[in-house]
This record gives C-alpha cells, structure tokens and sequence, in this order.
C-alpha cells in the first residue's frame, strides 16, 4: 500500500529545488487530490463532516431516547445498526457522535497548536535560558506516555468532555512545540531575517511575517495527524469513563458499554469501532497526503527511504 | 489430482463432525419452580417462590471428598475484621471462617450453630444459650463463653467503631455463668434477638488474643468450616480445610482459593473455562443466556436487597412532598429494573421484597404522567426543574438506572443531569448531603426493623435524607420491642405507607441474587441474604 502511494507520488512528482517554498493553495489541493489515499482520506472527512453538522437532520431517531421494548433489536430496516442495551439507535448515536469526535478533535488540536507553536517560536527565536527552560518542560511532558498523561491531568481536572480536550491538547502541545522550534532555529539565521533585523524590525513582525509562514507547511500536516490521535485519545478516555460524560453519545463510550455484549450483540462494538477506524484512517491518509503535498523534497527522502 | 480432493473432503468432513460433536451440550439442565413453605422465627410461615436450575443427573448420595474449589468474587476484601468491616467482599470469605452464636439456614430460618439451644424467660428479658462442647478455634484453643461474651463486648464499645453495635441496643447486659453458658438480659422485650445476633457475620465470635496482638484485621482465626492462610491483594484469599471443624464430617473440600476478578466479563470467561469452578457474580444481560445454555449451572434467588433513588429533604423542591411524589408517579419501575439488572429484579415500590411475610401490596405509584405533572404543579412547578442524580461507577447498575430514569422524568419537565462519582467521593458526598437525588441500594437485611429505623427514624446515622416524621419514629419505637407478631405486621405496613406515602425514598426494585458454578460443584446453593458458604460444598469429578 505503502509502496504504491509512493510510486503514484514519483510519477506525478517532479524534483524540485530543496528551499523552494510551496506556494498556491490550489497546486497544494491539486496535489493532494492527485493521491488516491488521500482522495480517499478527504471523502471520510467530508462525510464526517457532514454528519457532525447536519447530524441532526440526518439522525433517524433522538440519540438519547429510550425504548426498551425495543431493545437489543438487530440491525434491520427500522434500525439499520441495531439498537443497544437502552433500545438507543446506533446509527442515530454514531452520528450523533461525529460531533462529539469531531469537535474535541479540533478544539483539543487546535489548543495544542497554539500552544506549541507559540512556545517552539519563543523557543527556537530567542534561544538561551528560555530555549533551555521551555524545551526541558516539553521533554518531561513528550517523556509521558500520551493517553497516561492524559488520565493524569484529568484526575486533577476532573472528568467531563471539556477537560478532555483541554487534556489532550496539552498532552499535543509538545510535538508543535519541537517541530516550531526546529524550523524557528533554521529561519532565524537566515540572510533574510539579518537584513530584515538590520533595518530594525522587531521581534514581533519578524516572527509574524518571517517565522510563522516559514513554519506553518510543517504544523499544518502535524494537525492533521494529531486530529486522529486526538480524535483516538477521546475516544480512549470516553471508553475509561474519563471523557464524554453519559448519556450522550460519544463512539469510545459506546464502545466501553458494549463490553458486557460482544457475544450477543456484536453490532454494539462493531459500528462505533469502525467509525473509530475509518475517521483515524480518514485524517491519517489526508495527513500524509499534505506531507508530500507540502513538501516534495520530503516526499522524495520518504519515498526512496521506504522503497529501499 | 482426483484422489487428493477426495481425501481433503473426507479429512475436512471429518474434522467439522469432530468439532460438531465436541460443541454439543453434554449436559442439559431443566428449569422447575419449587415453591418452599418455610417458617421464620419458628412463628411466621411464609410461602416463597424458588426458582432453581436442577441437574438431571445430580445424585445426592455418594459425596466425594477432597479438592480445591476455586472461586471468582469481584472486590477485595475491605479488611478482615468481621466486627469492624462492613464490605460484602470481605463477608463473602468470612463467612466461611467464623461462626455466629445462631445462624440463618437457606430459608431463613434462625437455627443452632455454636449454641445448640436457648431458653428465654417467661418475661421475654433473659435469654439463655447453650454452648456446644469442644469447639476449636483455627489456632486450637477451645472455645468458652467467656469468647462469646468478649466478642459482644467489644462490638458494643463505641471505641471498637462496630458498625453492628446498634444490633444492641436492647442489650442490657452480657454474662457467661459458666464455660458453655452465655446469659443475654434486654431491657425490653426483643423478638428480633436471634436474627440480631445470627443474622450476619458481623456478629461473628473472635479469640481475645488476635485483637490483643492485633492480627485481627490480617489474619482471622475462627471456628468455622475453613482456615484462613493467605491474602494477596488483588489477586487472591487462600483457605484451607478446618479439620477439627464441630460439624462431623464437614468441610468436603480441602480449601477454597477465592480469586479477585473485578470485571465482570473477565469473570465470565473464567467460569467458562473452567479457571475458576464457581463464580459469586454474573453480567446481568447474560444471565438468561447461560441459564437455558447449560454450560455452567445458574442460580438464581429472590434476594432481600432494595434498590432506590434518595431525595434530598434538605434541598429545594425535593423539601415538597408533592414533588417527591410526582417523581414517584412519573417512573416505571419495571422499564428502571429492566434497563438496571435486564430480567434478575423484580419491580418493588417499597424496600420488602414479595418473598418476604413482611411485603406490603401497599403499592400507589402505577405510572401515571398526567397525574406526575398536576403534584408538580400544586408544588409550583409546572414546566418541571433541574436537578441531578448522583451514581457512582463501583454500582454499575445504578449509572445504568440513572439513563432510564432520566429519560423517563424528561417527560414531566425534570431534567436531571448524571453526576458520576468515584465510590470513595460518593459516599462523601452522600454523608455531607451533597445531592439533589442519588441512587442506591440496601443489601443483607430481613427483619423489617433493619429495612426501616436506621435509615428512616430521625436523626440515625444512617438517614441520609433529612426526613424526620414524628409519627413514624413512634411507630418504629413500638415495631422493635412488639412481641406479638401479629400486632408487629399491623405497626409495619403502617410504616411502610407512611414511608411511601411520604417517599423520602422512591424504592426501584428487589435484585436477585445470582451465583453460577461448573456442574462438578455439589452442594452449594445461592442463598436470599447472599450469604456465601462452601461448608456443603463437594467437587464431583
């Protein structure tokens, strides 16, 4: 699979100049449509998408409403994925839960972004003690395993959906910081920032008009991947009773009550861990697709590396 | 090339019959209710309903001896001082260590156990046992009257911190005239001493010399069928065989190895397979399942435990009777037990199960929505409140009541959010009061004093509501020291309408109480307090 992606990349891929900037959002998207996992990976978002914005519309039946008679009922034309141990629609749960996924996805991302970036710049910029001091903190964090880390600070926090992203977000905040700061240090002694400093500019512009646009290809591929981690993570402390809080729908939670039916009712386990499956597949494809979307040279390395 | 299909056919053939016939059943088991008369406190009869898996092929006679009974139980044991510790998972082992004066037999019936008879005076205040002779402890000393006294004293000194010590309360004085008689006075007349002091372990008879040295709490030592030998935690409590056990002839096993399995499907799968023989608990959803597929032998017993949501008096608008009633009307208790326990509950309004004499039919609460809204209503709510329920996660069972519950009081405009606590802040929380409406369970009692004072009567300990009515505490008063059962019934069911009438409580339902062992286990039956005892207990194979 592997291996044919990066044949496909090859033929379409002509080798560039190594400090040539990516440039033109519509070569990146023409780029990244050229790869067939990632066209792939985009048609799972969109779905995703769609179901986290128009779930409402599209949910056959109250995620949450009871119906014990009906409970337990195998998937049929009433219920296309079944009903769970409540008689709660699956499918109506599933989309329901979309948005759950999709929004502790972004905003938990998005914290994280923010974060590291903000501290890989200050880092990689200045250098010295604060270099010294901010990397030291990122290392102790990067040192923890990420789902530990997280339970971790939601003991301290608390349960609930919303420190669940803020735990996730921080356990991410360390990759963003290092790949900021590697391209930081890089930029920083360029001829470009020297002369742009020679003509006293500040540190803020130089860091707003220089640095940043030099380092947004990276952290925007890192996004991408970090939102199926993310999105994986939620769904890991949902399943720990640590995330979403009942009854509403979350995929790991649903997961977690389907333990006691996995002989009975395999439909349960089996919808929410697909879904699970395909968003993670869904961003992981898009990532790598912006990967070498972004960054030829880099595909190039990649590609000889892992067809060696 | 011919040949060689042939012979893949015949080789595949073979091979699904061979799997085929080793799936089959080898043994079937067949259903029956047994209705058993049975008599309480040799006064009451009572008619309960068993239901009861039977081998076909069980055969009463031809007792096998020896082997190790491994059993899978779902906690740790809290500690293993049995006038200190109030979990069930520590009950569930000691109660195979140590003896009580009296004991509760499968029908609940209070017969001998270290007493083999006593007398009560005609004034109803002295009561006299008779001790058994030669009874041992695990370390070989012999048991005396003085033990019996001793244990007494010590669960009713506060400074000992018993939870039992109110079983008391009547108790005026505890003398043992000579080595094998013990001598109990009440202050006033008390029908339910027997169950008192028989009717759990927390009662139990322990040597002075392990509280003297302090050992009590780690190392238990006993006269009952099974030695304690060692506790890892986590992982395991060892017993061996007590072979100077008073009853002739018992234990039949060499030893039980308890084995911890908190997760319920882990437990299951070691059932199945064998790892363990015997198991103290099952996934509620599967108990069905496994009864009809008689893999492993189902049983299943009317328990005496309550299942129930607690209002905060204390609290606004919970202080309304209205309101609480409202919520009372607005529930479906068959559809809570239902989604609760699937088809192990039984629906109860109040806290006594049917299967008791002391069940009230005093049930008001049908479900009814039209008139759940006009109590909100007259209370000044009518487009309902927020509030909250708050379960914990170590009662599964009580996250999973909540969903149904919630859904079922959206429909009269309560919208309770589920608070899900850790068990340790839970019962925090519940002591210091800080709930609008919890759920929760009483397990292990059976005289209707135990299922009402301490948690209804003003200012007990146990009543965690606030709810104080002056004319209940006067009638629970009378209800302890009343002689004459039938008098005792009239004081009771009038207690349980005003409790329901009042619902400082909105009782849910009764569970039963479940335990599943491999067919080659004989001689063990699941019992209505759960009391677990392996005394009986042969390994047939």
């Amino acid at each position: 699979m592997t291996n044919l992606t990066s044949t496909d990349l090859i033929l379409e891929e002509k080798p560039q100049e190594i400090n040539q900037p990516t440039h033109g959002w519509l070569l990146i998207l023409r780029r990244l449509l050229g790869n067939r996992l990632a066209r792939i990976g985009l048609l799972i978002l969109i779905l995703l998408l769609v179901m986290a914005v128009a779930g409402p519309y599209l949910a056959p039946y109250d995620p949450n409403a009871l119906d014990m008679a009906n409970r337990l009922s195998t998937p049929d034309s009433n219920h296309l994925l079944g009903t769970d141990e409540f008689g709660r629609d699956v499918l109506s749960r599933i989309i329901y839960g979309a948005q759950v996924s999709l929004k502790v996805g972004l905003i938990a991302v998005g914290i994280s972004m923010v974060a590291g970036t903000l501290l890989g710049v200050l880092s990689g910029y200045y250098g010295g003690l604060i270099d010294e001091i901010i990397m030291r903190l990122m290392d102790i964090l990067f040192a923890f395993p990420a789902i530990l880390l997280a339970i971790a600070i939601l003991a301290i926090l608390g349960e609930g959906v919303e420190n669940a992203m803020i735990a996730i977000g921080v356990v991410y905040t360390p990759i963003f910081a290092r790949i900021t700061r590697g391209s930081a240090l890089t930029v920083r002694q360029t001829t470009y920032v020297e002369a742009s400093r020679a003509l006293g500019a500040s540190d803020g512009w130089i860091i707003f008009s220089h640095l940043l646009p030099n380092v947004s290809a990276p952290i925007i591929v890192e996004a991408s991947l970090s939102l199926a981690f993310a999105i994986l993570n939620e769904a890991a402390l949902s399943f720990l009773g640590l995330g979403t809080q009942i009854p509403d729908p979350s995929w790991g939670r649903m997961l977690k009550e389907s333990r006691g039916f996995i002989q009975s009712a395999p439909w349960l386990g089996i919808f929410p861990g697909l879904a699970i499956m395909l968003t993670v597949m869904g961003f992981n494809f898009v990532g790598d697709g912006l990967r070498n979307a972004l960054d030829p040279h880099f595909q190039q390395i990649f590609s000889k590396t892992r067809s060696s | 090339m011919h040949n060689q299909r042939l012979i893949k056919t015949v080789v595949l053939l073979v091979l699904v019959t061979l799997i085929i016939t080793a799936c089959s059943p080898q043994q079937s088991t067949l259903k029956e209710t047994v209705v058993v008369t049975k008599e309480v406190q040799t006064v009451v009869t009572q008619e309960v309903e068993v239901e009861k898996l039977v081998t076909p092929t069980a055969d009463p006679s031809g007792i096998k001896r020896g082997g190790i009974l491994n059993a899978a139980i779902s906690a740790d044991p809290q500690g293993f001082d049995p006038h200190i510790t109030s979990a069930y998972s520590s009950f569930q082992v000691l109660e195979n260590v140590y003896d009580t004066l009296v004991t509760v037999d499968e029908n609940l019936n209070m017969v001998p156990s270290l007493a083999t008879g006593w007398e009560i005076s005609e004034d109803n205040l002295t009561w006299t046992f008779h001790l058994q002779e030669g009874i041992k402890f695990h370390n070989g000393r012999e048991l005396t009257a003085d033990d019996v006294v001793y244990s007494y004293q010590r669960i009713m000194n506060p400074d000992t911190g018993s939870g039992a010590s109110w079983r008391f309360s009547a108790v005026e004085s505890i003398d043992a005239p000579d080595a094998l008689t013990v001598v109990i006075r009440v202050a006033s007349p008390s029908p339910n001493l027997l169950n008192m002091i028989g009717g759990y372990k927390g009662m139990s008879i322990v040597p002075k010399e392990i509280v003297d040295d302090g050992t009590v709490n780690t190392t238990p030592i006993g006269t009952g069928p099974f030695k304690f030998v060692e506790y890892v935690p986590g992982d395991r409590v060892v017993l061996e065989a007590n072979s100077d056990y008073w009853e002739e002839g018992k234990p039949y096993l060499d030893g039980v190895t308890f084995k911890i399995i908190p997760e319920e499907t882990v437990l299951l799968t070691n059932l199945l397979t064998g790892e363990v023989d015997w198991a103290g608990t099952l996934p509620p959803q599967q108990v069905t399942e496994l009864a009809t597929s008689g893999e492993v032998i189902v049983d299943k017993v009317s328990g005496n435990d309550y299942w129930y949501i607690g209002l905060n008096l204390n609290r606004k608008p919970f202080d309304d009777v209205k309101v609480r009633q409202a919520i009372a009307y607005a529930i479906n208790r068959a559809e809570v037990a239902m989604g609760a326990k699937w088809d192990t509950a039984t629906a109860n309004q109040g806290p006594i199960p049917n299967t008791s004499s002391w069940y009230s039919d005093y049930q008001p609460y049908t479900q009814d929505l039209e008139k759940a809204r006009q109590l909100l209503a007259e209370a000044g709510y009518p487009d309902g409140f927020k509030t909250e329920f708050m379960v914990t996660n170590f009662y599964e069972e009580t996250v999973r009541a909540a969903q149904v519950l919630q859904a079922q009081l959206a429909q009269i405009g309560i919208n309770a959010e589920i608070r899900t606590l850790e068990w340790g802040a839970w019962l925090e929380d519940e002591g210091k009061g800080n709930y609008d409406m919890y759920i929760m369970g009483w397990i292990g009692n059976m005289d209707p004093d135990e299922f009402y004072y301490s948690v209804h009567h003003t200012g007990e300990v146990f009543n965690f509501t606030g709810y104080s009515n002056p004319t209940l505490d006067e009638l629970l008063e009378k209800g302890r020291v009343e002689t004459d059962v039938a008098t005792r019934m009239d004081i009771y069911s009038e207690v349980s309408k005003i409790v329901i009438d009042d619902a400082p409580y909105v009782f849910l339902y009764n569970p039963a109480n479940v335990n599943a062992w491999q067919p080659y286990v004989r001689g063990y039956f699941t019992r209505s307090d759960n009391a677990i005892n392996f005394d009986s207990t042969w390994l047939d194979r």
